[in-house]
């Protein structure tokens, strides 16, 4: 049967594109099936479910933790992606003009950081900010800021900036790349144009550069929210993965894996996983929306 | 045109209903395994047995054990497989594997911060009756050993090589300079209680001007603060905090706040480091923590069998008996070569030859009595300055009870440190503490009464 229905030439296509078809269904379409079956089970031991019912989502929103950990996320991630934004775009508009100097070098230098892997970051953050023999209460103290050496990784706050400025570092320089490819499809003709007309180059800026990089703003944006959204390697290691002080590093993703990995609730952490799922499709719309309307 | 939609509808109709049928099936999966039935028992020399067997474990001990195991069952060939479990990467293969009803591995460990959570869900078949009678080994093995693997019905599900109970080392130089002695028995007066070994911290500070301390950090306690109970954390489904727990909590606070413990956290980078700059006089480390923990990251010469090290350790008596860890081996209840499976799995956790061979050659301390009677009285270890370790783990083996462990222990007592650490370090009221320890025990078992 097979064979006559793909004798006809016409129909040979479908055969080329079965494989992607079938990985996708595979290892996407099911899984998110399977998890929203997960969803309504509870574990009776490590390999027993009961059906639970809404159980899982109704805890889910009763739950402190999760909504703890939705502000977490959104915290790291805003207090990582505005400065972000800002100094990847300065820098790719300083980086791409030809009068500088070693433009090469300094993108290299900038883009360094985020080749290394999450984990080795979080491990060396978490030696330099130990408190008794870390590289950063040391200093502190030599210099006389600090009188004795003071606890990072307890302090909720101090714990939270030291994830978002890791972000922020290891991730400002991938934005750059993003915002100077960006501006190398802007054409030199607008900017001769808008030189004959007696613009500044502060005018330039901004009303030839900035609405024409909004494609690109869009992309950094979307794809920025959704991986900040799913933060987690960065917060997992600086905390021997389990979010202290007191879940202040608790993001979704490391709640979701927490409780599906270490807890076995698989069916808590799949209707974890639908809440995140919702959430970035949300935002998602929300944010092209935004940027739509403004064209 | 017709053609095509229909081959293109039909194909995509036949992948729907491969996908539901597959989420069919998947549900289908959540049993126990069973027990197999009964094979019958026979009586075969040790080269009769012949076949090929795949064995996982989380650490590569079983590495050096396999080429014993072999030469003593020439037909059988071992693959061995090693998955570190770190961020739980072992535990969550096994459950996968066993979820999807795999017959592989034939025979895989599991360690005490997990082991019960494998024999509540069956994974290890049960050994206590026949073909196997792992009954008949009982009585020439460390009670304690066999016994915490037994499962709901009363029966051994795994066997283990080793006993851990736990011990003190420390120092001999420091303790020299500080109690003018560094005699095992002298220093266990001042190590067996809790509130002379508080006194003994004051001294070590008081000696060295606060540059040593006599822990690295208080969680090193906790081992045997832990050991302590006599409940287990869940009773009736109601959370329990034994007294000792919350004792544990005042004294750590007591010892960060007065410069008695240098302030580091047990595995972490400088905790280990603390053992190999002199500033630390006691580590609280099991039988195992001698020879993977200890000796390695304090002088690593006195591993290699070098004679350079200095021998500047000793063994005292902590403050509470306690017991550590320890790797439990059983058979895939799913497994198509249960014979063979437990061939190995009785070798490595009761035969006399080998783990004499294996005590002899490692130092760790086997779960064996016969063995540990026998090689005791001329065991002698140069890393602790001549003395003989065995000696007092045979002894301590027998008082190990760990007849209150449960499944989540891991995860509890983790939550109890954290909040230790938060309360010790002053960001934290006691009672404070104490509730949110309760929520995180909620998020581990969210149906037991935290109240």
């Amino acid at each position: 049967m097979a064979r006559d229905l793909f004798k006809n030439r016409d129909n040979k296509g479908y055969l080329f594109i079965l494989p992607y078809f079938l990985a996708m269904l595979t290892f996407q379409l099911y899984p998110i099936f399977y998890t929203f079956y997960l969803s309504f089970l509870k574990p009776v031991s490590l390999i027993k479910n009961e059906f639970a019912g809404f159980e899982n989502y109704a805890r889910l929103l009763k739950n402190p933790l999760f909504y703890t950990a939705i502000g977490n996320t959104w915290f790291i991630w805003l207090m990582n992606y505005i400065p972000q934004i800002v100094f990847a775009l300065l820098l790719a508009v300083i980086l791409t003009n030809p009068k500088i100097k070693g433009r090469e070098t300094f993108r290299t230098v900038y883009f360094l950081p985020n080749l290394v892997t999450a984990a080795s970051i979080g491990v060396l953050f978490a030696v330099l900010l130990d408190w008794r023999f870390g590289a950063l209460n040391h200093a502190l103290i030599k210099i006389g800021i600090f009188n004795e050496p003071y606890e990072w990784l307890q302090d909720k706050m101090a714990t939270r900036m030291a994830v978002a400025l890791i972000q922020w570092w290891q991730w400002f320089g991938y934005t750059m790349i993003i915002f100077m490819a960006g501006l190398s499809g802007i054409s030199d003709e607008l900017y001769e144009a808008a030189h004959i007309d007696g613009a500044s180059a502060s005018q330039s800026f901004f009303k030839v550069t900035l609405p024409l990089l909004k494609p690109t703003m869009l992309y950094v944006m979307v794809t920025s929210l959704i991986g900040g959204l799913q933060i987690f390697d960065i917060p997992r290691v600086l905390t021997n993965g389990r979010g202290g002080p007191d879940n202040a590093l608790t993001t979704i993703v490391l709640y979701l894996y927490n409780q599906g990995f270490k807890n076995f609730n698989l069916g808590y952490a799949s209707a974890l996983a639908y809440a995140l799922f919702v959430m970035i499709l949300v935002f998602s719309a929300i944010s092209f929306k935004i940027i739509k309307t403004r064209d | 045109m017709i053609n095509k939609k229909r081959i293109l509808s039909s194909t995509l109709l036949l992948l729907m209903v491969a996908l539901v049928s597959f989420s069919v099936i998947g549900c289908k999966k959540e049993e126990a395994p069973k027990a197999a039935e009964a094979v019958e028992a026979k009586v075969m020399a040790r080269t009769d047995y012949a076949g090929d067997i795949v064995v996982w474990s989380f650490t590569d001990e079983l590495q050096d054990m396999i080429p014993m195991f072999e030469e003593e069952y020439p037909g059988i060939k071992v693959e061995f497989v090693v998955i570190p479990n770190a961020d739980e990467v072992y535990l969550n293969k096994i459950n996968t594997t066993l979820r999807s009803r795999s017959a592989t591995p034939d025979a895989f460990t599991g360690e005490a911060a997990f082991y019960k959570q494998f024999i509540n869900a069956g994974y290890w078949e049960p050994i206590s009756k026949a073909p196997y009678n792992a009954e008949d080994l009982v009585k020439d093995l460390v009670p304690y050993v066999p016994n915490s693997s037994r499962n709901a019905d009363g029966e051994i599900t795994a066997l283990s090589w080793q006993a851990t109970p736990g011990a003190l080392f420390y120092r001999r130089g420091l303790a020299r300079e500080v109690l003018g002695t560094d005699d095992p028995a002298e220093v266990s007066k001042w190590t067996s209680d809790l509130n002379k070994f508080y006194e003994l911290g004051e001294k070590v500070k008081e000696t060295t001007n606060g540059e040593k301390y006599l822990l690295a950090g208080f969680s090193d306690m906790s081992q045997f603060i832990f050991n302590l109970r006599d409940t287990p954390y869940i009773v009736d489904n109601k959370l329990v905090i034994p007294q000792g727990m919350l004792d544990y909590m005042k004294i750590a606070k007591d010892m960060r706040d007065n410069g008695i413990e240098s302030g580091t956290t047990t595995w972490q980078p400088p905790w280990f480091s603390s053992m190999k700059d002199g500033s630390v006089m006691c580590y609280i480390l099991p039988t195992w923590g001698l020879h993977y923990v200890l000796k390695p990251n304090a002088e690593p010469e006195a591993d290699k069998g070098e004679k350079e090290f200095s021998g500047d350790w000793g063994l005292a008596v902590p403050p509470a008996s306690y017991s550590w860890g320890g790797t439990w081996i059983g058979i895939n209840a799913l497994s198509e070569k249960k014979d063979l499976a437990w061939e190995i799995v009785k070798y490595l956790g009761s035969d006399e030859g080998f783990l004499e061979k294996w005590a002899k050659k490692t130092g760790d301390f086997v779960s064996n009595t016969k063995v540990i009677e026998k090689i005791t009285p001329t065991f002698s270890e140069p890393f602790l300055g001549g003395q003989n370790h065995y000696e007092y783990f045979a002894a301590e083996a027998n008082k190990i009870d760990v007849s209150h462990r449960g499944p989540w222990d891991f995860q509890i007592e983790n939550a109890w440190g954290d909040q230790v650490s938060l309360y010790a370090s002053g960001n934290k009221s006691f009672d404070d503490a104490v509730e949110d320890f309760k929520k995180a025990v909620s998020e581990i078992l969210p149906d037991v009464d935290v109240q």
